[in-house]
């Protein structure tokens, strides 16, 4: 039956070999042909014979069998950590990740995570400190993370950096049968098909599901178990426009149920887990935690739509792990991703992202298309944002390269549908940059960072349109003046082109006043011949009954300034709330009027994003100094 | 089976043909000996599991056969080891000589972190000794790994050998771990 690369053929020494038998040659090393297997060394020495084959295959066998008890027991484990994971109960920030218990001083006491940077109550988490004597407090693990960890362990994950294949328990009668049909119908076209190897194994469950479409269950199990072939699904065109409906569905279906409350949402999520606790376990470990953490919007749309699209629409997605990701673990990585492992690096805490791309070689344009970003993090006072996409190809950032998709008002959970286009991109350009996805809250006072993600053009097969959902990544903690990424400094720059500011707040409860620091700036514009500009500050508290101002000294031909200045504005805590303060940068000219440089208030109702963040600090933490950078903008702040 | 266990670890002989490495993991699984000689034919496997720290470990162990022409087979299996143990015979100078041989296969083949370790075996034969303990040491020390004389006929240190090896694989797995986290 089998041979072991370097034995004899008789008879079909020209009958292209079987894939089985290329695919032992490969592990060989044999070379691909009878030829080459037998010019090396190999050669010189005796073949085997049909009995030590038989021994071999014996012990491959036996091996084998081995392998399947230990796929099944990675099954057991990756369905437990399922379990609990769809079990997590926290919503928000002010509850426990897992069971949902309330925090505060009758609650339980706050963990957060050091693995997720979610928080978590005491009991739901456990002490990682090496050292049992002394439990510091940033050293707990959420019982999810510690599971994942325990799986990475058990699996043998963390030696061969991705998870092994495993059989889910409910799926193992199923996932025989197809490996069944598989060979069987492999067998039968084995002639046919030169080129056939190992490696089209995997394609057979795509192919199945195009023959049977909705009907059977296990094809869908597959496909959403090997997230790799719903990532190229577009071999046909049909099938494209099909997961193309299936997706507006899919997002009708969370648009219309968008404003109903938590509250409801989870009684929905109980009566649904029911009927949709298989449904989700044949969904896919990486879409279903992004999907479930905090939108259960999955669950509700199994409703609208019929299960079984359901499930292959949200496999459609293909999670993307984080940059760093990329970085460590290189090209070959990537295709065969494992949910898993990706839920390792995976951090939804700044939202998510659905997009989808295609490269059209004719044209060299990329098609990029925005669908929606989810779980944004809030940006005003209410707790929603103004979000907008700003979508650039890095690096050599053209000012062609650039695109924004339009702003969502009013909304975490944006839903943007835009279709934008990157022209002039050659198949060199793709192998060589990224596609850079910054999420921004529109604000007339400058554009707050909301988080990015960053694709690696040459990592995605473009052929294909791919379906895409990123976590956001938070590379920025605090805006600093010079911005961290040299190749994006450009675009920020563009951005926020004024320059920075850097203010200290504190209120002082002794002195009953509010002191200002002007530390300070950065990145100014020139406004004079000399290249320079000679920057001042003004300072202004609005409303504010003794009508003070101030102004800083004046750095003379200087574009990051340094004042180190502090002013006191008094004022009683109780007013900072209506107050804001208004900060302007001008240009010192004599002979003429002073340009105006940028500028930006703080607080009050016009304040959002950091800038409110930072008043809100400065009232809460009296004789505290707060400290932070702030953009300033080109819009006149009128005195 | 409904033998439960934590871990997974899978372990690889390496060596020429004829030094015991046979021998090594039958003491080591069975606890016994068998003294013809019977080569092995490409590989072989047996399983063993153990409790380091309160947890299972399920050894996989590897055996593979020394001779040249089942070379192909078996180095198809350094890549899922994750640890090695390279054995030679102390009464047989050229299976010493040939370690480094054997250690450049694993480099070239084998995974880059996997564990490694050094194996005198037949130490029950000091009258035909020619492969000196020192030099073990001092090969070992040379390519930084953990070096036993071990017997499988008389059960001189087999089991701590591989104790040892599990026990730093277990060690790397949880550092690595922490490392991995927080890359």
């Amino acid at each position: 039956m089998v041979d072991c690369g370097a034995s004899n053929d008789t008879g079909s020494r020209f009958v292209c070999p079987n894939d089985r038998q290329l695919a032992l040659r490969a592990k060989l090393k044999t070379g691909w042909s009878i030829k080459t297997g037998s010019m090396g060394y190999q050669s010189t020495l005796p073949p085997l014979g049909a009995d030590e084959q038989a021994v071999i295959l014996d012990v491959i066998r036996r091996a084998e069998q081995l392998d399947h008890l230990e796929q099944e027991r990675v099954g057991k484990l990756v369905e437990r950590l399922e379990n609990m994971r769809r079990n997590a109960l926290g919503r928000n920030a002010n509850q426990c990740l897992l069971c949902g218990d309330g925090f505060g001083m009758l609650g339980s006491q706050k963990c957060v995570c050091i693995d997720c940077r979610r928080l978590v109550c005491q009991k739901c988490a456990i002490d990682n400190s090496p050292s049992k004597s002394r439990s510091t407090k940033d050293n707990w693990l959420c019982m999810i993370c510690a599971e994942t960890r325990e799986i990475w362990k058990k699996s043998g994950a963390w030696f061969f950096k991705s998870l092994p294949k495993y059989i889910l328990p409910g799926q193992q009668s199923n996932s025989n049968r197809t490996l069944r049909n598989s060979r069987k119908s492999k067998k039968g076209r084995k002639f046919r098909d030169d080129s056939s190897s190992d490696e089209d194994r995997p394609i057979w469950p795509r192919i199945e599901r195009r023959n049977s479409s909705t009907e059977s269950t296990h094809d869908i199990q597959e496909l959403a178990s090997n997230q790799l072939y719903s990532r190229q699904t577009s071999s046909s065109e049909s099938q494209m426009s099909k997961d193309f409906d299936l997706n507006k569905t899919h997002s009708i279906g969370i648009a219309t149920n968008d404003v109903k409350g938590w509250e409801e949402v989870d009684s929905k999520m109980e009566t649904t887990s029911g009927e949709s606790s298989e449904l989700s376990r044949r969904d896919s470990v990486a879409s279903r935690t992004i999907s479930e953490w905090n939108w259960t919007t999955d669950s509700r749309s199994d409703e609208k739509v019929s299960p079984s699209a359901c499930s292959i629409n949200s496999s459609i997605f293909k999670v993307i792990p984080s940059k760093n990701f990329f970085l460590n673990y290189g090209i070959n990585m990537i295709p065969l991703q494992n949910p898993i492992e990706e839920n390792k690096i995976l951090d939804t805490s700044m939202g998510i992202i659905e997009l989808s791309l295609s490269y059209d070689p004719v044209t060299i344009t990329l098609h990029c298309t925005v669908y929606r970003a989810k779980n944004l993090i809030p940006m005003d006072i209410n707790g929603l944002a103004d979000p907008f996409c700003k979508l650039n190809i890095l690096p050599n950032a053209k000012t062609s390269t650039r695109l924004r998709t339009k702003t969502v008002h009013k909304t975490r959970n944006p839903e943007f549908n835009e279709n934008l286009t990157f022209y002039d991109l050659t198949e060199n350009d793709l192998m060589k940059k990224s596609l850079h996805i910054l999420v921004l809250d529109d604000d007339k006072y400058g554009h707050d960072y909301m988080g990015e993600a960053r694709i690696n053009l040459a990592k995605l097969r473009l052929q294909n349109t791919v379906y895409l959902t990123l976590p956001l990544e938070k590379l920025r903690f605090e805006q600093k003046g010079p911005l961290p990424a040299p190749e994006l400094k450009q675009w920020f720059d563009d951005l926020w082109d004024r320059g920075q500011i850097l203010i200290s707040l504190c209120y002082s409860t002794k002195k009953r006043a509010l002191l200002v620091t002007v530390v300070r700036c950065s990145n100014l514009l020139p406004m004079d011949n000399n290249g320079f500009s000679d920057p001042f500050v003004k300072l202004h508290l609005r409303p504010d009954p003794y009508h003070k101002k101030y102004k800083t000294s004046i750095k003379w031909k200087n574009l990051n300034p340094v004042f180190n200045e502090e002013f006191q504005f008094e004022t009683r805590p109780t007013e900072l709330a209506t107050q804001s303060l208004y900060i302007t940068v001008w240009d010192k000219d004599y002979g003429k009027s002073n340009d105006y440089l940028g500028g930006l208030i703080l607080g009050g109702p016009c304040s959002k994003g950091l800038r409110l963040k930072h008043w809100l600090d400065m009232i809460r933490y009296p004789d505290h100094r707060q400290e932070a950078w702030h953009n300033l903008t080109e819009d006149t702040l009128n005195d | 089976m409904a033998k439960t266990y934590d871990y997974l670890f899978k372990l690889l002989l390496i060596g020429d043909s004829g030094v015991g490495k046979t021998c090594v993991l039958f003491r080591f699984s069975e606890d016994a000996f068998n003294t013809t000689f019977i080569s092995t034919i490409g590989i072989d496997f047996k399983i063993r599991t153990i409790e380091l720290d309160g947890k299972k470990i399920k050894l996989q162990i590897w055996d593979t056969a020394g001779q040249e022409r089942f070379r192909t087979i078996t180095t198809a299996y350094y890549r899922g080891a994750m640890g090695i143990m390279l054995v030679y015979d102390i009464t047989n100078e050229k299976s010493f000589e040939n370690i480094k041989n054997w250690i450049r296969n694993i480099e070239e083949n084998a995974s880059a972190d996997v564990e490694k370790m050094l194996l005198g075996n037949k130490c029950e034969l000091e009258e035909k000794r020619q492969v000196s303990k020192e030099r073990g040491e001092q090969l070992a020390v040379e390519y930084g790994i953990k070096f036993f004389e071990t017997s499988a006929k008389a059960s001189i240190r087999v089991e701590e050998a591989f104790f040892t090896l599990a026990k730093d694989i277990k060690t790397k797995m949880d550092k690595k771990l922490v490392s991995f986290l927080f890359y």
